[in-house]
């Protein structure tokens, strides 16, 4: 029978059997786009140094916080009240950046699933070195085929197994039937791992049982459908008055620090093929563009680099994380309040609500643009309009793209909490029934949804749907 | 590097860059893609201390297909919405049968690297640490690509070729 290793290079030949032949060096050279392209670059010069620039700044970043406060750290600690949470930010920027938006909508679960329906469970062994993370979900119907190539050894009718192998390392992924559970697992490791997926198990709540004896512990598990208590997303990059404002930006550094009700481990978030340092005594997972890490035993930070062509260090990101500080609730206001001050409104214009009227104002230009909202009497709140592959990825599948375009802006006041979009041809509806009141503000639509409804959602005739939270502050 | 020394690097790299173009941008716009990467390969700084051409010609035409499907985001959407036509589909304008465009279709899911992982790992079946290299990536940034390519095309390709 074909594995799924066979589909993919059947694939890969399907497309470029037919393929035209190579350009030849004489063709390339003579090549009116390289003519042009290579006239337009020349003629640019100055502009992309100043774009170059802008774009390597993020890896300058660290290192310029590194230097300016090389032994500055202060750790967070949650208390009960969220009034007087204190919050991790960057203590310097580079030259040129400021903070683009702040995001506290609330917390979605870990996963897509209910309680009880399924769980993830990472464990790892010391020596030799591995990690094993493995994905459990209630099977719904009896039609699921695993789709992995190598037939395993398990009972009857229990799936197969594949494996990826290389020179120094080995990675192997497994899925297979179990329990009414779907088991999906990939891990890493330096030895023939297969007997892993003999060794599992899974009970009522779909929580992943494995045998000790083979040398493994775990690192931590997490049921499906839990959400986390906070969480909030800090987005930096180059200010538009650095950018051009028909480019998206060329890179963001975004900063999530999340709050747990339970003790949070970087080796169970972070995957199960992240390279684990110890920083100064704590495991931190570090990545060519970002790091996780758990400053106090219930919270976790990550940073990342989002669309970054400069990759960063180990040292780097060390740096970066030892130069983030934590501020209390008032200066992390005053640094919200200051987003997009400075920068020109393109549009304003009045909305009438029946809880009074408020001031739409867009600020900036093109893709880089926040829309704010200011009621009376009350400091305006801006919100960056973000693209939906700024900061989710841009690993999305396109066709979700094309629903979202441009995401929908949240921002919460007292009882009500605004969703703002710009109205696109065949988008699917929102659930309306949630909204309390809907009106335009020039070329946008605001939605006012009161503070008691946690999200709304629009879903598309093929039952695609997209949620909307509701933000926190 | 002159020339004569980047032709002489294209010429030993050209059926990758071409076969990463047409996977990447489709059989019409792959030259384009190919051209435009050593273009902005040779123009870069680093061209002169490069030390692995081949593999820097690679890595540039990958994030180019990454920046280009970026920043013509809101263009193709446009395009996609008043020709209702998929916005990723890079294969439009090559003639195909059902099935092939099944395939076509389940591999314009893939991201950029993705895509080049595959091609890579599969098609030229190189291990998973040559590959890193080739992208200049770490191993276990492929082994992720590979496992979220692999887990997506399960999803995507025909079961067999026989229902094909």
């Amino acid at each position: 029978m074909p594995t799924l290793d066979d589909h993919i290079r059947s694939a890969l030949t399907t497309v470029l059997a037919d393929a035209p032949a190579p350009l030849t060096t004489a063709e390339l050279i003579d090549r009116p786009t390289l003519i042009d392209l290579r006239t337009a670059i020349t003629d640019d010069r100055p502009h992309r140094r100043t774009w170059l620039v802008a774009v390597n700044l993020a890896a300058a970043a660290a290192l310029l916080v590194a230097i300016i406060v090389p032994t500055r750290r202060s750790e967070p600690q949650p208390t009960g009240s969220d009034d007087n949470a204190s919050y991790l930010v960057p203590d310097s920027l580079p030259k040129g950046w400021v903070l683009l938006d702040v995001d506290e909508s609330l917390p979605t679960a870990t996963a897509i699933g209910l309680p009880g329906q399924g769980a993830r469970v990472v464990f790892e062994r010391a020596d030799p070195p591995a990690r094993f993370e493995v994905s459990t979900v209630r099977q719904a119907r009896g039609s699921y085929e695993p789709a992995n190539s190598r037939p395993l050894s398990l009972r009857d009718g229990e799936g197969s197994f594949d494996s990826v192998s290389s020179t120094d390392h080995k990675g192997w992924t497994f899925d297979f039937v179990r329990d009414g559970f779907v088991v999906s697992g990939q891990g890493w490791g330096e030895d023939d791992l297969a007997f892993m997926a003999e060794t599992i198990s899974v009970d009522d709540a779909g929580v992943v049982q494995f045998d000790p004896a083979t040398g493994f512990t775990e690192v931590g598990r997490r049921l499906l459908g839990v959400a986390p208590l906070t969480r909030y997303h800090l987005r930096y990059g180059p200010s538009p008055t650095v950018l051009p404002p028909r480019e998206p930006l060329a890179e963001v550094l975004l900063i999530t620090v999340t709050r747990w009700a339970d003790n949070v481990d970087p080796r169970f978030e972070a995957g199960a093929f992240d390279a684990m340092t110890l920083v100064d005594g704590r495991v931190a997972a570090l990545s060519e563009r970002g790091a996780t890490w758990s400053p106090a035993p219930t919270v976790l930070a990550q940073v990342d680099f989002i669309d970054s062509d400069a990759r960063t260090d180990a040292e780097t990101m060390v740096d970066l994380m030892n130069s983030l500080v934590t501020i209390d609730r008032p200066a992390f206001d005053d640094l919200i309040a200051g987003i997009a001050a400075g920068v020109s409104a393109s549009g304003s214009w009045p909305v009438p609500l029946p809880a009074g009227p408020v001031r739409l104002d867009r600020i900036g230009r093109g893709m880089q643009a926040w829309l704010c909202i200011t009621p009376p009497s009350v400091p305006r709140r801006c919100r960056f309009v973000s693209f939906g592959y700024l900061g989710t990825g841009w690993t999305e599948r396109a066709d979700d793209i094309e629903i979202l375009e441009s995401d929908p802006v949240v921002i919460a006041f007292a009882d009500y909490w605004y969703l703002i979009d710009q109205p696109v041809d065949g988008q699917p509806p929102y659930n309306v029934a949630a909204v309390g009141a809907r009106t335009t503000g020039g070329p946008f639509r605001v939605f006012v949804v009161p503070s008691t409804q946690d999200s709304i959602e629009r879903r598309d005739s093929d039952g695609y749907s997209y949620t909307v939270n509701r933000p926190t502050r | 590097m002159d020339q004569q020394e980047w032709a002489a690097v294209y010429d030993a790299h050209a059926e990758r860059l071409h076969h990463l173009g047409v996977l990447l941008a489709g059989p019409a716009d792959a030259h384009d893609l190919v051209a435009d990467a050593v273009l902005r390969a040779i123009g870069s700084r680093q061209w002169p201390t490069v030390e692995s051409p081949g593999a820097y010609l690679a890595q540039t035409l990958v994030q180019l297909a990454e920046d280009g499907r970026r920043r013509s985001t809101r263009r193709r959407l446009r395009e996609a919405r008043s020709a209702r036509l998929s916005p990723v589909d890079r294969f439009s304008s090559a003639p195909d049968t059902e099935a092939a465009l099944v395939v076509r279709r389940a591999l314009s899911t893939l991201s950029p690297t993705q895509m080049a992982v595959v091609y890579l790992h599969y098609w030229e079946d190189l291990t998973l640490d040559r590959v890193a290299t080739e992208l200049g990536v770490t191993p276990g940034t492929i082994r992720k690509q590979l496992d979220r390519a692999k887990r997506r095309l399960r999803t995507q390709l025909p079961q067999s070729p026989e229902e094909d």
